[in-house]
Order: C-alpha cells, then sequence, then structure tokens
C-alpha cells in the first residue's frame, strides 16, 4: 500500500482523522528535530521545538492556512524556524548568547549526538582499511577542514581523487554503520 | 533543487560543514525536509562526519597510525631493513679503518715520498724550488674537510724541512683529477697544484714547497676537475708552525 501523498494528509487531518495525525508527525518528525538539534545544540530543545513545531503545524491544517500542500514541507521549515527563534529570544532574556545566524556558525558542537557506539566501531572498522594517503585525505577534510580542491592540490592529485576517496570511505561506513544497526535491532 | 546538482555541489558534505551560503542552505532545508533520500544521506554524512572528527582528535587518522591490529606496511619493513644493513656496513667500516690503519700509515709515507719525486719532474714552472736530494723523512699531515678553523690540521715544519706532503682522502667522488689552491690567512693564493690523482687507496697526497708556508693559518682547497664540471670537493684548514 503507497504512502498518502502530503495532499490526502492534510485532507485527512482537516476531517479529524488521528492517525492521519501520526502519519504526518512520523513522515517529518526526525527532520524537524534534527533541525533543531543542529541549531540549538541541546537535545531538550529539541524536542521543546519539534514540539511546539508540530502543534503549529497541526493547527494551521486545521485552520486552512497552509497556502497549497505543495508547500508543507517548506512551511513546516518556516515554522521550526520561528520556534527556533523565539527560543534564542528566550535564551537571550535568559543571559544566552547564542544568536540564531551565529548558532550555525558555531563549531560543530551538535556532532556529539551522532556519535554513538555504532559509528565509533563502524569508523574505526572504515579507516582501519584505508590506505595512509587515504587516511591523510580523510583527515585534511575532516579535520583540518580544508575544501577539495585544496587537498587536491596539497597532494598533487586530481580533485576527483579526493572525492572518490571520500564517497568509498563513507559508502565502506554506511554498510558497517548499516550491519551494525541491523544486527542489533535484530 | 535536483539530485544531480546536490551531487555535484557536494551539498551535502557541505551542509554538514556549515559552509553553505544562506540562500543555498534554506534551499537544501526546503528539500531534505520533504525527500527521504537526501535525509537518509544527511543523517549517514553527519554521523561519518562526527566519527572522522572523533577519530582525528584521537589520533586514528595519523599517517602512521599503528592502531591495534595494523600490520607495518612494506615502508616500515625496508626502513629496518635498510638500517640493519647501514649497521652492519658501520660496522665493517670501522673495522676496516681501524684495523687497517698502521699499515696504511707506512704505505702512505712510501707513497708520498713517490709523489714527490713525479711531482718535482712534471711542475717544475709551478713549483720554482729545485730539490737537490731526496728528503728522508717529509713532514706529513693529514687534512680533515672542516668549516671550523679550530679543528683544523697542524704540522711544525722545521729549518731543514723542504717540502710538505698535504694527504687527503676526498671520499667516494666522480673526480678522477684534483687542482689543490692554497690561500693566507687574508685570503691570498700562496700555491696551487694540478692534476692530483687519487692514489690507489683513494687518496690525494700533495706536495707543497715548504719555504712557501710560513708560520700561520692556512686556507686549502680542493677542486674535482675531470671529470667537467669541475666543483669544490673539499675545503680545509691547516696551521703551520716553525721552531
Amino acid at each position: 500500500m503507497l504512502a498518502p501523498t502530503d495532499t490526502q494528509l492534510i485532507a485527512s487531518i482537516q476531517s479529524g482523522q488521528a492517525d492521519s495525525v501520526a502519519a504526518l508527525y512520523e513522515r517529518y518528525s526526525a527532520k524537524v528535530y534534527y533541525l533543531a538539534l543542529r541549531e540549538s545544540k541541546s537535545p531538550q530543545d529539541a524536542e521543546d521545538v519539534r514540539g511546539e513545531t508540530f502543534l503549529r503545524v497541526l493547527q494551521a491544517i486545521r485552520d486552512d492556512r497552509v497556502r497549497s500542500t505543495a508547500s508543507l514541507p517548506a512551511f513546516i521549515i518556516g515554522v521550526t524556524r520561528n520556534v527556533l527563534n523565539e527560543l534564542y529570544a528566550r535564551r537571550r532574556q535568559a543571559g544566552g548568547v547564542v544568536q540564531p545566524d551565529a548558532a550555525s556558525l558555531v563549531a560543530r558542537s551538535h556532532e556529539r549526538f551522532f556519535l554513538d557506539r555504532e559509528v565509533l566501531l563502524a569508523i574505526e572498522k572504515t579507516i582501519q582499511r584505508l590506505k595512509s594517503r587515504e587516511r591523510t585525505i580523510l583527515h585534511m577534510c575532516y579535520y583540518e577542514e580544508l575544501s577539495t580542491t585544496e587537498i587536491a592540490r596539497r597532494m598533487s592529485i586530481a580533485p576527483e581523487r579526493v572525492r572518490l576517496v571520500k564517497s568509498r570511505a563513507l559508502k565502506r561506513f554506511r554498510e558497517l554503520h548499516d550491519r551494525m544497526k541491523t544486527r542489533k535491532v535484530f | 533543487m535536483m539530485h544531480s546538482e546536490i551531487e555535484k555541489a557536494e551539498t551535502v558534505e557541505r551542509y554538514v560543514r556549515n559552509q553553505l551560503a544562506p540562500a543555498e542552505r534554506q534551499a537544501f532545508e526546503e528539500h531534505f525536509i520533504g525527500c527521504d533520500e537526501c535525509f537518509e544521506k544527511l543523517q549517514a554524512a553527519e554521523r561519518f562526519s562526527a566519527g572522522l572528527h572523533d577519530a582525528a582528535e584521537r589520533g586514528l587518522l595519523e599517517l602512521r597510525s599503528q592502531s591495534q591490529g595494523m600490520k607495518p606496511g612494506w615502508f616500515a619493513w625496508a626502513f629496518a631493513a635498510t638500517t640493519c644493513i647501514a649497521l652492519i656496513m658501520a660496522g665493517l667500516a670501522g673495522w676496516a679503518y681501524f684495523g687497517q690503519m698502521p699499515r696504511l700509515r707506512s704505505e702512505l709515507r712510501q707513497t708520498a715520498a713517490q709523489l714527490k719525486a713525479e711531482q718535482q719532474s712534471r711542475s717544475r714552472t709551478e713549483q720554482a724550488v729545485p730539490v737537490e736530494q731526496a728528503e728522508a723523512n717529509v713532514p706529513l699531515v693529514m687534512l680533515q674537510a672542516s668549516r671550523a678553523r679550530e679543528e683544523a690540521a697542524s704540522v711544525i715544519l722545521k729549518p731543514d724541512d723542504k717540502q710538505l706532503v698535504l694527504w687527503i682522502e676526498p671520499g667516494p667522488t666522480r673526480y678522477r683529477d684534483f687542482r689543490l689552491d692554497v690561500f693566507s690567512s687574508d685570503n691570498h693564493l700562496i700555491t696551487s697544484v694540478d692534476h692530483l690523482r687519487l692514489s690507489r687507496y683513494g687518496a690525494l697526497a700533495a706536495s707543497l714547497p715548504a719555504q712557501q708556508l710560513p708560520t700561520g693559518d692556512f686556507r686549502i682547497t680542493l677542486t674535482g676537475q675531470n671529470p667537467s664540471p669541475a666543483a669544490l670537493a673539499g675545503e680545509y684548514h691547516l696551521k703551520i708552525r716553525r721552531p
């Protein structure tokens, strides 16, 4: 059975069907949470932002304030940003210094939320299979934060080679990580 | 936003690294909020980036990372083998040098006397001092290449010394012929000896007229001449004292 489209979900929610609300939440929840976590750097605040965002989206759907179903994703993003701005305003009032634009420029401290046991194991196994030059390329990219062009220049290789090394390592990592997650679930 | 554009522009990775311009970032967010495939890629990229960043901080991305279970590469084995060979060669060289020294010194004096006679017949225009009889004990000094005047070789020339032999071991060289120039402490050229050839021991012996060498400090250069191009092969310092 095909998943309902956004148009169908909106129509169902407007007609009062509770399971459509759950379906909408399931479809967008992880994405809203990710955005909120990335910006707020706090799982608790991200949960609050997610909750507040869906409350407002559902209310807007019921009030028929969503312009078109095609714009639903952009609408959800917009609501998320508004809720985040209000969060920053509360933080400023409470003495915090994080500004909306500055939040995205701050060092990626949300990274630590992605470091679970499976990620650490998968990364170690991925690195073990890399040649020393490939490790150097990844070090330059992900730790020294150099661009692909700069890495290619320093290593005297083509930029495509740098991209290939990164994509192969990422692919290997994904395979290992997915395998570990599957083993954990079952 | 098309997937091909996202792929080509490395948008996912640049988003994770906060390298997108605000408009680009907004466009990508509005795309992945509705695209499960791109969102999955984004999550994987976040994990990958976080994992690598953490691994780099723990030193796992060092060039010669020696985490458990890694075998040394061919380079490590080659380096170890080369080091062993170098140590063995050094041992052999030390044995040859210190074991053979007494014999070499006696043969050196014989060669120096022979060379003196040969040079007298070849370089009469450069060396104006006629030698009426061979000297029994020709003073000889071994020169070591050094930039430091403090490490200069020294020799005492007696009044009746007619010649001084300079003994130089230039080491491995492509040159067959050398020229030796002697400069005073104020850089005046005192004398030169051309067409010096290595003996069978790999050494050069240059005989200089003692009367051209007053008490003082001298700088001596050795220039490889043949095959060309000529190049400086060594520089030496010499102190001459007279009683």
